[in-house]
């Protein structure tokens, strides 16, 4: 197991410094790699069964995880959904054949819970008149500043899939682009195009609604 | 990237570095009220099972193939010593009673003699049932030396199955006493 943990470590410590941009400082991409080591540690560590280990993962991924789902169901859900999400992950981490893949893992459980949870719904409650008034009455109390901001979130929810995730984790969780990039797994690259035209789509709908 | 010479400055939006883009940071305001709510994690009291792919699951991997293996040899032998085997060929069967005794009765003919057509469906109709009969035998006689090859093969392939059974208990054997 050691052997393998160096090995993991001089790839990392090999591949970093040349993806990083060449203005970026060295420090900050052995800071990274060392970020990166760190979590794969983890993950080793919780694949056996390390406690802590998993709970400091759920600290590091619960804000990609609360993004994705609430990318996807309703934010009164999104809390319960992240804690059902790590549950599931604990249960089936043993699965996971490469460590370093994690958050690409743990995204994708994200996204089939909360599809998961959209198709029990639709089986289960439909949108009643009782329903619907409740939920206007409770906009009406809310405050101006709340009501925009669930118009917004709304919005972006309208967004195509791609634009929407990413733009949800840039603005609602506050993560940078090479932050989203990292957890989920996405390249750099990817992640810029689609917070770049989410961005454009949001403005462009957001000037339709004021206008 | 594509994005250079774009009118928009997305280097805010990208990192939050450079000049902050003042409708970003009001959207950011404005949604950082969904934003995640650190909670502890509950976890269940039992601990996840262990990965699959472990040393000792290979090792049973390696045993299982060792042991279809020796069935698949121990069959395939079988079969060969089967195959060199001489067959009993039965061409020309014996008639029946029945039959010799079904000519005999018959009426001699004493009419004109027969000419080749009647001939020709004569030989047919007599050769027909014979040929039925062949059919039979043919595949009744070797019957017996195929149930004997069946019993030897039978005999071979529990055998390979006892030798590879010893052979499983001393791995596993060893096994436990490595992991001991």
């Amino acid at each position: 197991m050691a052997n393998l943990m160096e090995q993991v470590a001089n790839n990392v410590f090999s591949i970093v410094p040349m993806q990083a941009e060449p203005n970026a400082p060295r420090s900050s991409a052995a800071a990274v790699s060392h970020e990166k080591l760190a979590e794969l540690r983890l993950v080793e560590a919780a694949r056996s069964g390390d406690r802590a280990a998993f709970t400091e993962l759920y600290q590091q991924y619960a804000r990609m995880v609360h993004g994705i789902v609430l990318a996807r169901a309703p934010r009164s859900e999104a809390d319960d959904l992240v804690q059902d999400v790590f549950f599931f992950a604990w249960r089936k981490i043993h699965t996971l054949r490469d460590a370093a893949a994690f958050g690409g893992w743990i995204g994708m459980i994200a996204r089939n819970r909360a599809m998961d949870y959209h198709r029990q719904k639709t089986e289960t409650e439909e949108l009643t008149d009782t329903i619907a008034n409740t939920l206007v009455d409770v906009r009406a109390e809310k405050p101006q500043q709340q009501m925009e901001a669930m118009a917004v979130l709304d919005t972006i929810k309208a967004l195509p899939e791609a634009y929407r995730e990413t733009l949800i984790l840039r603005l609602v969780e506050g993560m940078t682009g090479p932050e989203i990039a990292t957890r989920t797994g996405l390249t750099p690259d990817s992640v810029r195009v689609n917070l770049h035209r989410g961005m454009k789509m949001l403005r462009e709908r957001l000037a339709g609604y004021a206008a | 990237m594509s994005l250079k010479g774009d009118d928009m400055n997305d280097n805010y939006l990208w990192d939050k570095a450079g000049e902050p883009d003042e409708e970003v940071q009001h959207l950011e305001s404005l949604l950082s009220e969904f934003r995640y709510q650190p909670r502890p994690l509950v976890l269940p009291e039992a601990t996840p099972k262990k990965m699959i792919f472990s040393y000792t699951n290979l090792r049973y991997a390696a045993i299982a193939a060792v042991a279809l293996l020796a069935l698949g040899v121990g069959i395939w032998l079988s079969n060969r010593t089967a195959k060199n085997m001489p067959e009993v060929a039965t061409t020309s069967p014996t008639p029946t009673p029945t039959k010799a005794l079904e000519q005999l009765a018959a009426p001699t003919p004493n009419v004109a003699p027969p000419t080749p057509a009647s001939k020709l469906v004569k030989q047919f109709q007599t050769a027909a049932p014979k040929a039925q009969f062949a059919k039979h035998s043919a595949k009744r006689a070797p019957r017996k030396s195929r149930d004997e090859e069946g019993e030897q093969a039978k005999e071979k392939v529990l055998y390979a199955l006892q030798i590879t059974s010893e052979k499983l208990n001393l791995i596993s054997k060893k096994i436990q006493a490595d992991t001991n």
